[in-house]
């Protein structure tokens, strides 16, 4: 039978503990209203080695991944939170007051969907508090989470060249396309580290005086979003990105041209 | 293998307190890059000036092991920058092998 801690920030945590865990559990419980227990001596408590979530290596209490994924654990922070409360150093409605944001809202912040926003509350990495019966997010911590999916930008996979009259080129700004495969005017690719990558295609067609003329296309895409393409058969860009800009015919050769300057 | 200790605000700049999900979100980002930390007990009081005005503050003390300073020096700027963010610091204060420095 499991066992409901209800945080102070309105979620319910279920977690099944171990004999030892509830023991330590208890023990944490009675610390929190135990007024001789300072707030200092409960965090060490917490984080220190009669911890039997912790690993002990090196003369550390290591916070390992599977305590830090242990609903046990979110259950001991809360009691340290429950703790601060008590002896005046957590202002609660100053605490709440800082989550203002919906699950649409962060989402749109962050490019991705609303259920990718609710799995990083679900998994801790976007904090949350419940605020009549919804989850509000803090805007600082939203611009964390787009901080470290900065840090490692989405693969892009890209097969490009020039091939019956379709032409598609790239340029990556801040890495470098690894080429995998050349063969008949085609390069299959990947863009493993990047901060912008600009696109041209070029479509030959037959215009009304019958000569050939080129219609040109141009994206500017930025790490993050949802799983999208870019393609001209059987050319194509596919990964998680965002279209920073988007021009055609002159403009489109324009703003390559300006980026190719850019990057001289 | 290297200790590396990272020093985190216990209140925002308004004075504010961050509450447990606001430091296990941070925390989150500790697990993913470092595979593990640990709270170090007690905090660290410390001050610092900005344009003539000296302010003070307490910080909470984070130990992370990389296999290598260099190798692993990105993380480390990683997870500065995380910081920088998640609590609206202009710096992070960061100890390793008795150095320190203010990234």
């Amino acid at each position: 039978m499991p066992n409901h801690h209800i945080t102070i920030n309105g979620r319910t945590i279920e977690y099944e503990p171990t004999p030892s865990e509830a023991r330590f559990v208890q023990r944490v419980e009675a610390a929190v209203t135990n007024a001789t227990v300072s707030e200092a001596e409960l965090r060490s408590l917490i984080y220190g080695p009669e911890n039997p979530l912790l690993d002990q290596q090196a003369g550390y209490s290591f916070v390992t991944p599977a305590a830090f994924d242990n609903p046990v654990f979110r259950v001991l922070l809360d009691l340290l939170d429950q703790k601060r409360v008590r002896m005046g150093s957590l202002d609660l409605e100053k605490a709440a007051a800082r989550y203002t944001l919906s699950v649409a809202e962060a989402a749109e912040r962050l490019g991705i969907r609303d259920s990718a926003v609710r799995t990083a509350v679900l998994e801790g990495r976007l904090p949350s508090w419940i605020k009549d019966g919804q989850i509000r997010l803090a805007p600082a911590s939203v611009d964390t989470y787009e901080v470290s999916r900065r840090g490692r930008p989405p693969r892009l996979l890209v097969t490009l060249g020039s091939k019956d009259g379709a032409s598609m080129r790239v340029r990556v700004v801040g890495g470098e396309l690894e080429v995998n495969n050349k063969a008949g005017g085609v390069v299959d690719g990947a863009v493993n580290s990047w901060e912008k990558v600009a696109v041209i295609t070029g479509a030959k067609r037959a215009s009304r005086n019958g000569s050939n003329e080129v219609t040109y296309r141009y994206w500017l895409l930025e790490p993050g979003g949802q799983q999208r393409r870019v393609e001209l058969e059987p050319f194509k860009v596919v990964g998680r990105f965002t279209i920073a800009e988007q021009k055609s015919g002159k403009a489109a050769s324009e703003a390559w041209h300006a980026l190719e300057q850019m990057a001289e | 293998m290297t200790i590396v200790e990272i020093l985190i605000p216990l209140t925002s700049n308004e004075g504010t307190t961050f509450e447990a999900a606001h430091h296990l979100a941070f925390e989150a980002h500790l697990i993913t890059s470092f595979g593990g930390y640990s709270l170090l007990p007690g905090t660290v009081r410390g001050g610092w000036m900005d344009e003539g005005v000296v302010f003070s503050d307490e910080s909470r003390v984070y130990a992370v092991a990389v296999e290598s300073l260099l190798g692993d020096s990105h993380k480390i700027l990683h997870i500065v920058e995380i910081a920088k963010a998640h609590y609206g610091q202009l710096a992070i204060f960061v100890r390793y092998l008795g150095l320190a420095e203010i990234l």
